[in-house]
């Protein structure tokens, strides 16, 4: 299970760096499950559905539904709660959440009680939820500290705004120790590299993302100015993805485990995304927020499949940070 | 200011009413595939309830709900003592009184209200028997 996590700067939504980065997955043959757990009431099924020109309404399919319908989240109801968004390929399972922040609320606490039917649910469809952090512990946290991997999405310009993200994700309580891997994806120009940034936050730079609004990152087949927010999608899922592989092979140590269909899936994820991550030379997008160019979100870029997974490897056999 | 079960119920009885109307359902039309219309027309409206206000069905209001659609669609109080698949006959000496027998030619005895109020329960499980559908016993 993979958890998407903003902070209250970030520009983005995390509603929709974690449908794009569900779309990644399920564009390399994937099935997923995407989980809008938005904590103020969501508006990403409006948003979606007019990028998309599609009606999207949570109260037909969605946690509104699905809730009121009493029934456990097995993938069997899911089936009758989730919108399947139309993908290349794999399969995209989408439930989104409520718009009213009431009921928000509730559904975060209805998804806590839920914790192990939706990893039950992960060992087939990978499942993506979607929140926000705050300074203060969230009804959520069970699940976001079920995920094997969390991912942060924060502007983080300078060690002062490093310092806060540390902060605030101790306030929020999900900096346990040894509960899940936390990534870092930064949003924005960033002076920090990501050795740095590590030492500051504790998390793992897994990679920088352009300032950006929510509809570029909703479309479908975006444009071509939009390549290189794609490409860079490409490569936080692709490492989130390395990740997951190796967290589940260290837990499975035997060579069988090693060779199971979850992990072989995800090795050949790698390779399929690799090649679709690399922008077209020369082109970084007009509107690209400048990086500062330290070695962190581009190493990968000079990298192939195995040198990122020695990466992921690295960051596994080092351990949750404390 | 109103309460949510009863918004429901005002909008499910006039699906059902609606549902039971249409001539084009007529060859459908039986206790099961109404209840399936109601329970279906709660669902739907107390999730678009939890959409845009935030407010849910507690389990009292859905006990509430199935007496409802029981007195709409049943015989009303008496239903939940139909449904038991051990009743084979159900005796009512009086308002308030009443006898089950049971297989195995057991007896049990009620001693609580078997027809709603005046608010209509009776009434309304009465004209649904006017349409046509059977409440009895084995």
């Amino acid at each position: 299970m993979l958890a998407v996590v903003t902070t209250p700067t970030t520009r983005l939504d995390a509603g929709a760096v974690g449908l794009a980065l569900a779309r990644c997955w399920s564009a390399a043959g994937l099935s997923v499950l995407f989980v809008d757990a938005a904590r103020e009431g969501s508006t990403l099924a409006k948003r979606v559905g007019e990028t998309s020109r599609t009606g999207f309404s949570p109260a037909d399919r969605g946690l509104p539904s699905l809730m009121v319908s009493r029934e456990e989240p097995q993938l069997r109801t899911l089936a009758n709660h989730c919108y399947d968004l139309e993908v290349s390929a794999g399969s995209l399972w989408a439930l989104f959440g409520p718009f009213n922040a009431d009921a928000a609320a509730l559904a975060m606490q209805w998804l806590s009680e839920h914790v192990d039917p939706m990893t039950s649910i992960d060992a087939v469809r990978r499942v993506i939820v979607a929140t926000s952090l705050q300074h203060e512990p969230s009804p959520l946290n069970p699940l976001l500290l079920a995920a094997e991997v969390l991912v942060i999405v924060a502007p983080v310009s300078d060690a002062d705004a490093a310092r806060q993200l540390r902060q605030l994700c101790a306030d929020a309580g999900v900096m346990v120790f040894g509960r899940n891997h936390r990534l870092l994806v930064v949003e924005g120009a960033c002076e920090l590299g990501d050795e740095e940034l590590h030492l500051q936050t504790e998390l793992h730079v897994a990679g920088r993302l352009p300032v950006v609004d929510d509809d570029r990152m909703l479309r479908e087949r975006p444009h071509r100015r939009d390549r290189a927010v794609g490409g860079e999608l490409d490569k936080v899922a692709s490492r989130v993805s390395a990740l997951i592989g190796l967290y589940e092979s260290e837990r499975t140590p035997s060579p069988e485990a090693a060779e199971s269909p979850s992990f072989s899936k995800l090795r050949r994820l790698l390779s399929s995304l690799r090649p679709a991550a690399a922008p077209p030379a020369g082109h970084d997008g007009d509107d690209r927020e400048p990086t500062n160019g330290h070695a962190g979100h581009s190493d990968a870029e000079s990298t192939g499949d195995d040198d990122l997974a020695a990466g992921a490897r690295e960051l596994v056999s080092e351990g949750p940070a404390s | 200011m109103t309460l949510l079960r009863d918004e429901i119920w005002a909008d499910v009885r006039s699906v059902v009413q609606e549902f039971r109307l249409d001539e084009s359902a007529a060859s459908e039309l039986s206790v099961e595939a109404c209840e399936i219309v109601a329970n279906d027309a709660i669902r739907r409206r107390e999730a678009h309830a939890l959409n845009e206000t935030g407010r849910m069905l507690t389990d009292e209001d859905l006990a509430w709900m199935r007496d409802q659609v029981d007195a709409l669609l049943g015989a009303g109080p008496i239903e939940r003592f139909l449904r038991r698949p051990e009743v084979e006959n159900l005796y009512v000496f009086g308002p308030d009184r009443a006898a089950l027998a049971l297989t195995g030619g057991r007896q049990e005895h009620i001693c609580e209200p078997v027809f709603a109020g005046e608010e209509g329960g009776f009434n309304r499980s009465w004209q649904h028997r006017l349409v046509g559908v059977r409440v009895g016993v084995r």
